[in-house]
């Protein structure tokens, strides 16, 4: 449809000026959201596949300790980076597509959304770590604490090197990477127990203690700088 | 959401529906207050839900009055340059129906998506865009 026959449609559809229209206006007030509300808003934006990554590895561990009587520790110690890798994908979800620069600007800012997307997957993987060590200590020869070391070491160590990736590429290589990262820790833990049973023995806890510290501080570090990342541009705030 | 432009944009469509000028804005500002006190703010699907509680309304309140007559004389302010052509659109579009005068205004003047255009009427978007077509075709055949 060409510009003036539109321009007529419009001014055959005019309708007289509305009288009330400024009061009203001024009188209404847009709702504002509650933080709870905000991050419940966030939650949706979740992709499903990470949420069923976490129930995957749920079920595995179940299935391995309650049905099959087997030691699933290195199983679900392997599959911690996978967990972490879900986390990696949604807290660079906005560099990988490009919209970080518009969601500075928009009514909720970058650093609030990533703030909740990594509050909600780091709230709900706590929960599932802490639903997971019963069930990957049912049939280890370990303590409870050797086993949420040996989990939380190898899912540490992906977020850090991860966020740090997030952070250095621009775009979908990042994501590349970080399934790198999360493969080669995961494939790293599994060749590790097959290879050599000391890691997993008393003599090599000194070791899963200094690596889980390393990469404490690591993600710790890592996720201060993003968060200093997505403020850069905070001039709209 | 541009409030002051939805405010427009959904009073000129029920004006469009009611053709009058005190119910169509009591309309609008209802739509709006039932807009915000809904769930549906912030969740992306403002102008669907806009004008479907505005539809809703409008079709409420031609039941309700459809015994009173509602016209009122609508004074057209055309400029001069194209007074001619706007005089003929204003006729052709009163020679369409109902409904591919609304899908007109809709579409072209209040500019509302064709995917919202869609969930308002319940079709999809085929069918929303082979019902324009047909609208554009029947308003330029009455040009």
């Amino acid at each position: 449809m060409n510009n003036k026959l539109k321009k007529a449609l419009s001014k055959s559809f005019e309708a007289p000026a509305p009288t009330r229209k400024k009061a009203f206006l001024r009188s209404i007030q847009k709702p504002s959201i509650g933080y709870f509300d905000f991050v419940c808003a966030q939650a949706a934006y979740i992709r499903k596949w990470v949420w069923l990554i976490s129930t995957l590895s749920f079920i595995v561990a179940v299935i391995g300790a309650k049905f099959m009587n087997q030691d699933m520790l290195w199983c679900v110690s392997a599959f911690m980076p996978i967990l972490a890798l879900s986390i990696l994908t949604e807290s660079g979800r906005s560099e990988v597509y490009g919209m970080s620069e518009f969601e500075l600007s928009t009514r909720f800012s970058l650093k609030s959304v990533v703030l909740a997307k990594l509050g909600i997957l780091g709230f709900s993987n706590f929960v599932l770590f802490c639903l997971l060590i019963p069930f990957a200590y049912i049939n280890s020869c370990v303590s409870v604490l050797q086993t949420g070391v040996y989990m939380a070491c190898p899912y540490l160590l992906t977020i850090f090197g991860g966020l740090w990736i997030v952070r250095k590429v621009r775009g979908k290589e990042s994501i590349y990477i970080c399934c790198g990262i999360a493969a080669a820790v995961s494939l790293g833990n599994i060749i590790l127990y097959q290879s050599s049973y000391v890691i997993y023995s008393e003599q090599g806890f000194i070791w899963w203690i200094s690596a889980l510290i390393f990469s404490l501080i690591g993600t710790v570090n890592q996720c201060y700088k993003m968060i200093k990342q997505t403020e850069e541009l905070a001039w709209n705030s | 959401m541009d409030l002051e432009e939805q405010y427009e944009k959904i009073y000129r469509y029920c004006y469009f529906k009611i053709h009058n000028r005190e119910i169509a804005e009591d309309i609008t500002q209802e739509t709006f207050l039932r807009f915000f006190k809904s769930n549906y703010v912030d969740n992306g699907k403002a102008m669907q839900y806009l004008y479907t509680i505005a539809r809703n309304m409008c079709i409420d309140e031609y039941r309700k009055q459809k015994a009173e007559t509602l016209k009122e004389e609508v004074i057209y302010n055309y400029s001069e340059d194209n007074i001619i052509e706007q005089i003929s659109v204003k006729k052709a579009l009163a020679e369409l129906d109902e409904s591919d005068r609304e899908l007109l205004l809709l579409r072209y003047v209040n500019e509302v998506p064709v995917s919202v255009i869609g969930k308002l009427y319940r079709i999809s978007r085929f069918a929303v865009y082979r019902k324009i077509s047909q609208a554009k075709k029947n308003l330029k055949d009455k040009l």
